[in-house]
């Protein structure tokens, strides 16, 4: 997964960032931010074993269509109240107003609590394979007070435990793969704080959850979180909306990313953000797909000549007519940052070759779908080589050799 | 953290369904969801904008006489073309497609063919390997409470079904509220009877080549 077009797409195209947050110890928030700067941001929070990357391929394919995201690696806190403070101090930082949240197990548990301690400052939820009650990893967690004190390679074991066992679907044992990498990432510090967050009693009050801008995304075949736990999600918000995916195990947002994306973008747009043309006026939208037919042409006729060039002619054309039909989107590829240009390029032969010369009406699904084909030819080679899920192993040998 | 998980078996046997409802644009495919799901009518037209979708908990009882839960997931469609933003990525995983048009006009009868060709063309299954196609194939004339404006007639339809091996043709109406909720609850009991003929596999076991986690990695231990 990590040799995937798309990883490499992600890797060239969104920087990471960090931003310290100062106060006595020192937190490091880490994150990725991609997309047009002057829309509500989408933030993306990772569970226990998670990094900013695991959400890649969201912000591979949603950033292009327009929605700004934000996949955080949060800084090591020992509180709940500790983390919601952080979080508000990070969204201070990076002069983020109101805010979209996906939290995915732990990290959508921490976006419930941030919801109810700054409720004015959060647009909507979307839960990921989530619960809302911390008691059943409080009772079930035998050493829970000692996290801090545990090394590294423990901690990590605790972790790699409670990953899925026995048969899995190929892409989500893919995608398994890709997080035992991220998990080797993490540090005694951010591990232990993480699972101290994830056993401490909760802090979410019952009467909270009444509010109905909520996406709940669960996979049907999820084994982390049992079942009880997510009908007591359910239970907690009676109208929240509930999308199931029939497979993707906990790594959804891996496994399933195309149809995780699905939801996601449907749940934006039902929140307010919707960078396409939307409900103007019925001369607006004639206009609209008149320019749209205009670009057609241009594209053609540019075809033949430098590819660079009609590229960005098209993205300056879009740009123009987005602008023209829904106001709050203005200028959407201006303020995004550029990919490289060589980037850019290499991009563009590939949807030149794929298609055969034939460019269609939408540019990103077509771009999408050329990344896509990629990455899936790629994940079919790695998936003969039959080496699935060594990582997991690794770890566990060394960490036996520790012992 | 746990350290053991309680696999919760279940005695009774649950499905969750995609469904997806295609067609052209104003033949009734939001009022027929939103009336089957909500029980209310929606008086004016709008263009549905993109996609959404609706989900509906049913119980049924399958051909031993034994019950299952069944969740319909079902995607209302945006009939107009500019409005299909999403493109083929919701198409895939359907477990029905229901073809929808408007008895009253002859158009949207002769669209049928376009729809079936998009959605046979996008939801085409990864792996050519899984025989079986994945999905049902329903066709649903909407608007019959204006009889006297008909211009589809049932035979004409029915010959389209069978012409197209689309098995079943349903008349609904979502203003009258006539059959709506028996068309969904037919189209459910269909889907079960599918999978339990193994025509289509259910999400339990979607996948053959499943990768046992263990073994591989025990493998990859042999080699080194």
């Amino acid at each position: 997964m990590e040799h995937s077009e798309e990883y490499k797409l992600f890797k060239s195209w969104v920087p990471a960032q960090k931003i310290s947050l100062g106060g006595l110890s020192e937190k490091v928030w880490k994150y990725y931010d991609f997309g047009p700067k002057d829309v509500a941001p989408l933030i993306l929070i990772p569970g226990v074993s998670g990094t900013g990357e695991i959400f890649y391929k969201q912000m591979v394919s949603l950033c292009p269509k327009g929605f700004r995201l934000i996949a955080i690696h949060y800084a090591p806190y020992e509180s709940l109240i500790g983390f919601c403070k952080g979080f508000d101090r990070f969204l201070d930082k990076l002069g983020l107003e109101k805010v979209h949240l996906l939290g995915t197990a732990l990290g959508g548990y921490l976006a419930q609590c941030y919801y109810q301690t700054r409720p004015s400052r959060v647009l909507s939820l979307i839960l990921n394979n989530s619960f809302c009650d911390t008691q059943y990893f409080h009772d079930n967690a035998s050493c829970a007070a000692i996290f801090s004190l545990m090394p590294e390679f423990m901690l990590k074991r605790i972790v790699l435990n409670n990953f899925p066992q026995g048969e899995v679907e190929p892409d989500v044992a893919e995608a398994i793969d890709f997080m035992v990498q991220q998990l080797e990432t993490l540090n005694q510090s951010e591990l232990s704080s993480r699972l101290n967050l994830n056993c401490a009693l909760g802090m979410l009050n019952p009467s909270g959850g009444l509010m109905s801008n909520i996406t709940i995304i669960d996979t049907l075949d999820s084994t982390t979180i049992p079942e009880r736990l997510r009908e007591e999600v359910y239970k907690f918000y009676p109208n929240a909306k509930i999308a199931y995916l029939k497979s993707g195990g906990d790594v959804a947002y891996l496994s399933k990313a195309s149809e995780m994306n699905v939801h996601i973008q449907v749940h934006l747009r039902n929140f307010g953000l919707d960078p396409l043309k939307e409900d103007g006026k019925d001369d607006d939208d004639e206009e609209g797909e008149e320019e749209e037919k205009e670009d057609n042409k241009n594209k053609e006729v540019n075809d033949g000549e430098s590819p660079t060039r009609s590229k960005e002619q098209n993205t300056a054309t879009t740009s123009t007519t987005s602008s023209s039909t829904s106001p709050t989107t203005n200028n959407i590829n201006n303020n995004q940052p550029p990919p490289p240009v060589q980037e850019r390029k290499s991009l563009f032969n590939d949807t030149h070759l794929n298609d055969d010369g034939e460019l269609e009406e939408d540019e990103d699904e077509e771009l999408y779908q050329s990344i896509f084909k990629n990455a899936k030819t790629l994940s079919n080679n790695n998936n003969n080589n039959n080496g699935t899920y060594n990582n997991k192993e690794s770890i566990f040998e060394s960490a036996d050799h520790h012992e | 953290m746990s350290q053991t998980y309680v696999n919760h078996n279940q005695q009774q046997k649950k499905y969750l369904f995609k469904i997806i409802l295609i067609g052209s644009s104003g033949v009734g495919k939001t009022s027929l969801l939103s009336q089957y799901v909500h029980k209310r009518y929606i008086q004016q037209h709008k263009a549905t904008i993109g996609v959404d979708f609706l989900t509906k908990d049913l119980q049924l009882k399958d051909s031993k006489g034994e019950t299952c839960s069944v969740t319909l997931q079902i995607w209302d469609t945006a009939g107009q073309e500019r409005f299909q933003s999403l493109g083929s990525a919701f198409y895939r995983g359907a477990d029905c497609c229901v073809l929808t048009y408007d008895v009253n006009d002859q158009t949207s009868f002769e669209n049928l063919d376009r729809w079936k060709n998009d959605f046979i063309h996008q939801a085409a299954p990864s792996s050519p390997s899984s025989s079986p196609i994945p999905y049902q194939l329903v066709v649903i004339g909407n608007k019959i409470d204006m009889e006297n404006q008909r211009c589809v007639s049932q035979k004409r339809a029915q010959a389209w079904c069978t012409e197209n091996s689309v098995i079943s043709y349903f008349e609904t109406s979502a203003k009258d509220h006539q059959l709506v909720e028996q068309t969904f609850e037919s189209i459910a009991r269909q889907i079960v009877l599918a999978i339990e003929k193994q025509f289509i596999i259910p999400y339990q076991n979607a996948d053959p080549n499943k990768v046992d986690i263990k073994k591989s990695a025990n493998n990859e231990k042999e080699k080194k």
